[in-house]
């Protein structure tokens, strides 16, 4: 009996457990299967979090990555109005205390009843944002009583550095991040930043579970830019030019620094400027980049391109004898004369040029037609945009041939109805120098990306020959004759060669007299490295308004320093007593290859790029007279390698930096 | 299923749940492991903390690999022992669960964790007598039962009070450690052994009827006891807040869906649901393995408690019986309410799931229980029927 009641309890015991796993299953069943949508649901809530990464707008660069703009972490404060309850005043006063602000206006946003939160104060520092943090908990104040926003505050190099160049930014929704000018406005896109949301899993500890993945941090980052500009010699042109336009109480003035051939722009500057940080505070003519958004009448300068075309066409000749009939006549029922004091007769061509007589120069463009004249005007690029990377670019204005009048033919020849920008005479010049090539100029030389590594690199571009080459080299030796001897003599450095042409103009538009002195010159001549236009809007005609006087001296404070931040030694002119003969070495090969250091040192060694320690070593075996020149590394050597040192008596070795020798490179 | 041999059923089912508990093991307690270092690195040095890039860790999956270990040495022994020694140990056994226990309540003796003492060091380990006390326990009522004859058995004097005295002491000592949980399953399994061993339903019916009235004192005077059945009984509003663990528990189990998100790939176990490797590994099942993993592990349980049974009533011996039927609802009683705790049907209390959960003690006894449950199937082979105790 109990057997069988044992079976059946064990039985019973089976059976409960059976209904109990049941039960399990049945709950399982509702968790998994039916309610699995809103339990999943809850999961994702609490596992998934979506974090913004504020975007890190690019920084622009100088050709050297020294910053000249960049972007700081700023914290932007907000308050919940209706959140705080009470200790309204002394809330307030602690704030005004910390943010340096009228404690009336905090008061009144602290004081309304609101539960919108307002802005307070905009992109502060870490450290006023911790204050006010311990401020806020001083008080006890609920969470987003007082809560921050992270955002960017874009920063400028000192003494607001190439301001019209680089533009400024406006405030969007992450702080400065619009560009609204200027390389800022043109390079948006590509420095701006993506504003990117990440979907991440967390821990209940609000640690990330995944990782953070550079493909999707990257676009967060902008892009930066590296110009072409050299901080070093825009701070210089800049000081140089505010030095000017302060002497001679000018309206202002521009100069733009050229590389000859390459077109890239070292230095291009306005006066007067702008604090970027602070635009609105200034008017709209100080914010625009005058080089390239104002055209003028370039006067005098323009003749270089006259007579590149009167050369060009074979219709006159440097040595070509002109009577210049000292100073004054009439073409065409005009009356046509020379400013300044020198007084020509009949001179050649080239003093006519040298000393910018108008009556020599309007006598031999007559010998133009409009018809032959405009195409090379155009050729030069005048009337057209140079393509330069940056927004506003005026094309200037040369009048179509059926504009032309009788009067157009003795204007234009000498810059005056016609209207150019700084930099289409920079450009044009350039090409003079480079052998008739007109460049593209161009600011942004490279793009590179948050790692530093280069996205995009701006290779110079030779837009088309403008000029012949044997006219180009003819114009190039007339240059140089003005600053040795001509108008420009005040643009002259020891030391260098140095080609240029002034140009003074008197304002055509207005009643009185106004004038703009303009130089354009090449540094040195003999290797065109360094193309300077520099030209000072109406200065005070009391004290100095032709461009020999107030624009020549401008052109070599600012080609000086140029030159000297370059490194770009003074110009050798290798004398005879320094030079090698030039004798093949007649000893035979097998006597120098198993030379000992001894006969080793009797001929030059190779020492281009060495430093001057270096070189000292190396030429020590030599035990002959060594003359260093510059300072930096060896760019030149004299006698050349290899050359036998027996008759040398002396060595000239000179020195420079190697950015130098890159920009003296040609590109071609 | 007469064709499948129970032994090699209990003892597959076994490994594989064995085994399964260590994946889940390691894919639950790693990030526990993880975060518990970083703590303790940030109590010391806060800058250091700052550095260290520890998510997982696999402290936890060691130890419990060695006590599968050890625990599967202990099933092995006992399988090629003969249970039968363990009724002239029973007493012995019982005496030392006692001491055990009296032990773990001295201070500085038993490990205090949240309040309360349940643990004793052994060097890095700790074990857990009332795991211990359980089993023996089983063993002693299994033994008790079996000496007495059938009147003795229905008599009250004689034989069912000498059997609550001995499970009051058990039961008081549990309570003093304080584990109500545990107290309450002990008192579970000696009532069915009880029943199974032909006490008078009479006498069962009073002693329920009386226990009732001692759950309730025994809640009522905890303050933590009473919020917790409170938090139990009004899941919508969580006046308490103590409901958080049983939501996570609830959302990992439902996030799951049919097929779960993958073995490793849950992410409740980052802190969101706590003790997610020892007392709440079945969510955790939930979550990666989904509702076919679960009832997977379900199933194994309920095979393994058909096997039990059938052990129970193919015993050579009354004993042995008894034994076989105690041990299989040890086990299934501790699956069941960790399942229904899990899974919101009970109040949130501390239960390890047999085999599966982390935790050294309740994977050795279980183990231990597993091989006296071999040994007693490996004896119904030839042990003819006749010579059981309970036909006389």
């Amino acid at each position: 009996m109990i057997k069988k009641t044992y079976r059946l309890r064990i039985f019973l015991l089976l059976f409960c457990f059976a209904l109990l796993f049941c039960i399990v299953e049945v709950r399982l069943y509702i968790l998994q299967i039916r309610q699995h949508t809103h339990y999943q649901n809850r999961a994702n809530a609490q596992h998934n979090k979506t974090i913004f990464i504020t975007p890190r707008r690019g920084e622009i660069l100088d050709r050297n990555h020294k910053t000249l703009a960049t972007s700081a972490l700023r914290y932007s404060v907000y308050v919940t109005p209706s959140l705080i309850t009470k200790n309204h005043v002394s809330l307030a006063g602690d704030l005004a205390e910390i943010l340096s602000h009228p404690h009336k206006k905090i008061s009144e946003i602290l004081q309304k009843t609101t539960a919108r939160p307002s802005p307070l104060v905009r992109k502060i520092s870490r450290a006023k944002m911790n204050q006010i943090h311990a401020v806020a908990q001083s008080y006890g104040l609920p969470k987003y009583a007082i809560y921050f926003h992270k955002e960017s505050k874009r920063l400028y190099a000192k003494d607001h550095l190439c301001a019209s160049v680089i533009g400024f930014t406006t405030i969007d929704d992450h702080g400065d991040n619009k560009g609204i000018a200027g390389l800022e406005y043109l390079y948006d896109d590509q420095i701006r930043g993506e504003y990117k949301r990440l979907k991440m899993r967390q821990s209940a500890v609000r640690q990330y579970l995944d990782p953070f993945l550079e493909e999707d941090l990257a676009p967060s980052f902008g892009n930066s830019l590296v110009l072409t500009i050299d901080k070093t010699i825009q701070y210089v042109v800049e000081k140089e030019l505010r030095a000017a336009v302060s002497q001679y109480e000018a309206d202002g003035g521009v100069a733009i620094v050229m590389a000859t051939k390459t077109g890239e722009i070292l230095a291009m500057a306005n006066c007067p400027s702008f604090d970027p940080n602070e635009f609105s505070k200034y008017p709209d003519k100080y914010r625009g980049n005058r080089c390239i958004t104002d055209p003028i009448e370039p006067g005098s300068v323009l003749k270089i391109f006259t007579l590149a075309a009167l050369l060009d066409e074979n219709l006159t000749t440097v040595d070509e004898m002109l009577d210049c009939e000292n100073g004054v006549t009439n073409i065409n029922g005009r009356r046509i004369s020379d400013s300044g004091g020198h007084i020509l007769g009949i001179v050649p061509v080239r003093d006519a040029f040298v000393w910018s007589s108008n009556v020599g120069i309007c006598k031999l463009a007559c010998r133009l037609e409009p018809e032959v004249f405009y195409p090379h005007l155009r050729q030069f690029g005048f009337g057209e945009k140079t393509g330069i990377d940056l927004p506003g670019e005026e094309s200037g204005k040369v009048y179509p041939l059926s504009k032309w009048t009788v009067l157009s033919r003795t204007s234009v020849p000498i810059g005056y109805e016609i209207a150019t920008t700084a930099l289409q005479i920079v450009t044009a010049t350039s090409a003079i120098a480079n052998e008739g090539l007109l460049m593209r100029p161009y600011i942004v030389r490279e793009i590179l990306d948050y790692n530093g590594q280069s996205v995009k690199t701006v290779q110079p571009q030779v837009v088309r020959q403008a000029v012949k080459h044997s006219t180009a080299d003819i114009i190039m030796e007339l240059m140089e004759g003005v600053v040795k001897e001509g108008t420009g003599k005040n643009a002259a450095i020891e030391g260098y060669r140095v080609a240029g042409k002034t140009g003074t103009t008197r304002k055509s538009h207005v009643k009185t007299r106004e004038y703009i002195a303009g130089f354009v010159g090449i540094v040195p001549a003999d290797d065109p490295t360094l193309t300077i236009y520099t030209y000072i809007d109406n200065p005070n005609p009391k004290k100095a308004y032709f461009a020999s006087e107030v624009a020549a001296p401008l052109f070599k404070r600012i080609a000086e320093n140029s030159l000297r931040c370059l490194g770009i030694p003074p110009s050798v002119k290798p004398v005879p007593m320094f030079l090698t003969s030039t004798v093949p070495d007649e000893r035979p090969k097998h006597h120098v290859e198993k030379s000992g250091p001894i006969q080793a040192a009797e001929t030059m060694p190779n020492v281009m790029g060495l430093t001057m320690v270096e070189v000292k070593e190396k030429l020590d075996p030599l035990q002959c007279p060594v003359k260093f020149i510059g300072s930096g590394v060896v760019i030149e050597q004299s006698p050349p390698a290899g050359a036998s040192m027996k008759t040398a008596r002396r060595c000239l070795i000179v020195f420079g930096s190697p950015t130098a020798q890159m920009l003296r490179a040609s590109t071609r | 299923m007469r064709k499948l041999n129970t032994t090699f059923l209990i003892f597959t089912i076994t490994l594989i749940l064995v085994g399964i508990g260590l994946a889940m093991v390691y894919s639950s307690s790693a990030p526990v492991s993880a975060y518990q270092i970083r703590r303790s690195v940030q109590m010391e040095n806060p800058q250091e903390a700052a550095q260290l890039n520890i998510y997982h860790d696999l402290g936890y999956l060691k130890k419990q690999a060695i006590w599968a270990v050890l625990g599967f040495a202990v099933m092995l022994f006992l399988y090629y022992g003969d249970y039968q020694k363990l009724k002239e140990y029973g007493n012995w056994l019982m005496l030392i669960a006692l001491v055990l226990l009296v032990l773990v309540l001295i201070p500085h003796v038993g490990v205090m964790v949240n309040g309360a003492r349940r643990w004793l060091r052994l060097g890095s380990f700790t074990i857990q007598p009332s795991e211990f006390a359980k089993l023996a326990l089983v063993i002693f009522m299994a033994k008790l039962l079996s000496e007495k004859d059938k009147y003795e058995i229905r008599s009250f004097l004689k034989g069912f009070l000498p059997a609550l005295m001995v499970l009051a002491m058990f039961l008081i000592l549990v309570i003093l450690e304080p584990d109500l949980g545990t107290a309450v399953i002990m008192g579970s399994i000696v009532f069915v052994i009880w029943y199974i061993g032909g006490v008078r339903v009479l006498h069962l019916a009073s002693l329920a009827a009386v226990s009732v009235p001692c759950l309730f004192v025994a809640i009522v005077i905890k303050q933590y006891r009473i919020d917790r059945l409170i938090a139990f009984f009004f899941q919508d509003k969580d006046i308490l807040g103590i409901n958080y663990q049983l939501n996570q528990s609830l959302i990992a189990v439902g996030s799951g869906g049919l097929f779960g998100k993958g073995l490793g790939r849950g992410l409740q176990k980052y802190q969101f649901l706590a003790e997610p490797h020892t007392d709440f590994t079945f969510a955790i099942i939930g979550e990666e393995l989904g509702f076919i993993g679960a009832t997977l592990v379900v199933l194994l349980f309920f095979l393994l408690v058909i096997q039990g049974i059938r052990v129970a009533i193919k015993a050579p011996d009354y004993f042995g019986g008894l034994l076989a039927a105690g041990i299989i609802t040890m086990i299934g009683l501790s699956a069941y309410i960790n399942f229904m705790i899990v899974l919101g049907c009970l109040p949130t209390k501390g239960m390890t799931l047999p085999f599966i959960s982390y935790g050294g003690s309740s994977l050795l006894v279980n183990m231990a229980a597993i091989g006296i449950l071999l040994n007693i199937s490996k004896y119904k082979e030839f042990v003819v029927y006749g010579n059981r105790q309970r036909d006389d």
